[in-house]
């Protein structure tokens, strides 16, 4: 993986500190063209890796993308399920009908196949159902890497599921031969269970690593302590807690731990955008 | 260990056992669920006992408490039921769907000295906490107005008839997100007394309300309106937001961040005249595990901590029963408000 990764929250209007903040960034990307001109801007820079969620507004973005050969070597990694999509059709469908809705709304892929798995209770190749019908999102264009989002993965962790999470990881190395990754928000615990428990020593692991501590459960310094033995690939994502942290500390705060492969962030303009990387390679990967 | 059972895997009981079962203390004994499907899934990969019937589970299970998070029509009941056995109870919001079922409830958990807690986890949401505080120790004076209304995407032109539809089967915008709203306004300022306008709009929905508006009136005196509306497509997740009013300032409150005027700031805080703005990240708490949000891991820390054998018996529910059968009151009173409008 790249050491310098860009998000996509900006995009959606997301923003963990401040809603006005969002709102501000959505109403700035309410045009695919507003989207498309960053990621331009971003390749330009030279930052060639763009992890995403598989938001269906992202759809005309990739078509654009298929046909601009300045595009040719830039790396997308999606995160699967846009999770909201889902609650939401259970929100108003029930755990069935909310899966089916998705399984037959992807006809075309899944068929017969992932009906019967519905109905059959074969958990796993109705993943590998969900997981094809996800990443069709960005077909022909250069595929990095696969990341499972953190609501799943944590869902997951929680409910003890371990075994899919390992055949997801299996069924991706396998089938797309990309490496595989999960974003979480219990790093720790994320770790041991892969490595201890599934014995997967090559998952990448991205997770928020800021100074402040903000959502690196169960505590900074137990997520320092874990992120210091380097048992898997780390990418720091929220380095700058949406913005809670000044950006040199921030990169400092990630620098000083001395084990972190790459850092995750996400900007709307150019000048920002450029000034963050350049931080980056300075302070982070320059040794 | 606490030996907890869990009541209905739906996406609020999906939640909630994810969490349970992270906690170093907690020992998830069985699960209750009609639909195969995700029971069977539970069973294979959690490797957790599950039951169809609940009663089943409550009858052979040691259980020191059970989470319930089965349909709302079904919430009363299922209350009764752990209270004849003895197990201590949290249940999703709302808690029933009258006044007079959750009284009962209250009235018999209290005889057989059993803890009862409502899922109202807005009053486990670390900005709502701050808010609180700041009510509490004044700093907007004599608070003599509030606004607090709850946004979101539930129904839509298109959306599917289902029992959110259905006001019998605790359907409805002021079930769902009315009873958090209110809830909310409780914790801040105490019991509703009355009700002095209330209206139930509908506007995608045929047998249920998808918005409420209501002024009410809280036990001190202080009057201030409710709205919600569950019909709000610009809305990703629901969005609380709160406006109080005091002599001393005014303060704007969603779960993200604070925004407070003060004209008399205290000097003992960090707190200037004028505009005072902070964020979620001023606030910085980590969780045993996380999920969806703090507050959820933090209400069922709650909830385990009172119902722990080796603990003292000692309640540490920010949202107990007594509480949340205020809320159905409050609820109850709107409701008929709005219906005696109407005529």
């Amino acid at each position: 993986m790249d050491k310098v990764i860009f998000g996509d929250n900006q995009f959606f209007g997301v923003n963990h500190m401040s809603l006005s903040k969002a709102v501000g960034e959505s109403e700035r990307f309410a045009k695919n063209e507003a989207i498309y001109r960053v990621l331009s801007d971003v390749n330009e820079i030279g930052i060639k890796t763009f992890m995403f969620t598989t938001h269906d507004r992202l759809i005309p973005i990739f078509d654009q993308m298929r046909k601009d050969t300045t595009f040719r070597d830039f790396k997308l990694v999606p995160c699967i399920p846009y999770a909201h999509k889902y609650a939401d059709a259970v929100t108003e469908l029930g755990i069935v009908g909310g899966v089916g809705k998705y399984l037959s709304g992807n006809i075309f892929l899944t068929g017969i196949k992932g009906a019967i798995s519905l109905v059959s209770n074969e958990y796993i190749e109705m993943m590998k159902v969900l997981v094809d019908s996800e990443l069709n999102f960005i077909k022909g264009l250069n595929l990095e890497a696969v990341f499972l989002q953190n609501v799943m993965t944590d869902l997951l962790l929680g409910l003890g599921m371990y075994e899919i999470l390992s055949e997801y990881y299996t069924y991706i190395k396998k089938k797309y031969d990309v490496p595989v990754g999960v974003i979480t928000m219990n790093f720790v615990k994320t770790t041991e269970v892969f490595t201890n428990v599934l014995h997967i020593d090559d998952i990448i692991i991205c997770s928020p690593v800021n100074k402040i501590g903000f959502r690196m459960n169960p505590s900074q310094k137990e997520v320092e302590n874990v992120l210091k033995l380097h048992k898997t690939p780390t990418i720091a994502m929220s380095v700058f807690a949406s913005g809670a942290v000044p950006y040199r500390e921030g990169i400092e705060y990630v620098s000083s731990l001395k084990c972190i492969d790459s850092i995750l962030f996400g900007a709307s303009t150019k000048e920002h955008i450029a000034d963050t990387y350049n931080l980056i390679k300075s302070n982070l990967f320059n040794s | 260990m606490v030996n907890v059972g869990l009541l209905g895997l739906g996406k609020m009981g999906i939640s909630h056992l994810a969490i349970l079962n992270s906690l170093s203390n907690v020992k998830v004994v069985a699960v209750a669920e009609s639909n195969h499907v995700v029971t069977r899934a539970v069973v294979k990969y959690s490797g957790i006992k599950a039951y169809t019937d609940y009663k089943k589970m409550l009858s052979e299970e040691p259980l020191d408490g059970i989470v319930i998070c089965l349909p709302n029509d079904l919430h009363y009941q299922a209350c009764l039921d752990a209270i004849d056995r003895n197990v201590s109870f949290f249940v999703e919001k709302p808690f029933t769907l009258s006044p007079s079922q959750s009284g009962e409830v209250v009235r018999r958990a209290q005889a057989r000295g059993i803890h009862g807690m409502v899922g109202y986890v807005n009053r486990y949401t670390k900005i709502f906490e701050i808010v609180k505080n700041i009510i509490d120790n004044g700093l907007l004076g004599y608070i003599y107005d509030y606004r607090c209304s709850m946004l979101g995407s539930v129904v839509h032109g298109n959306s599917k008839e289902n029992w959110r539809s259905s006001t019998k089967m605790g359907g409805g915008c002021l079930f769902d997100y009315g009873s958090h709203c209110i809830d909310l306004a409780i914790y801040f300022f105490g019991r509703i007394v009355d009700v002095l306008t209330s209206e139930l709009k509908s506007v995608f929905s045929k047998n249920c309300e998808d918005m409420v508006r209501a002024v009410v009136k809280h036990e001190g005196g202080l009057t201030g309106s409710i709205y919600v509306n569950w019909c709000d497509e610009n809305q990703r997740k629901a969005y609380n937001e709160v406006e109080i009013l005091g002599t001393k300032g005014r303060l704007v409150a969603n779960k993200q961040d604070i925004k407070l005027f003060l004209t008399d700031p205290p000097t003992n805080r960090d707190f200037y005249k004028g505009w005072n703005s902070r964020h979620v990240t001023d606030y910085i708490e980590n969780v045993p595990f996380y999920l969806r949000g703090e507050e959820f891991t933090k209400e069922l820390v709650d909830f385990v901590a009172s119902i722990d054998p080796s603990s003292k018996g000692e309640s540490r529910m920010r949202s107990s029963i007594e509480d949340a059968y205020l809320t159905d009151v409050a609820i109850d009173m709107i409701r008929n408000r709005a219906n005696k409008i109407n005529k």
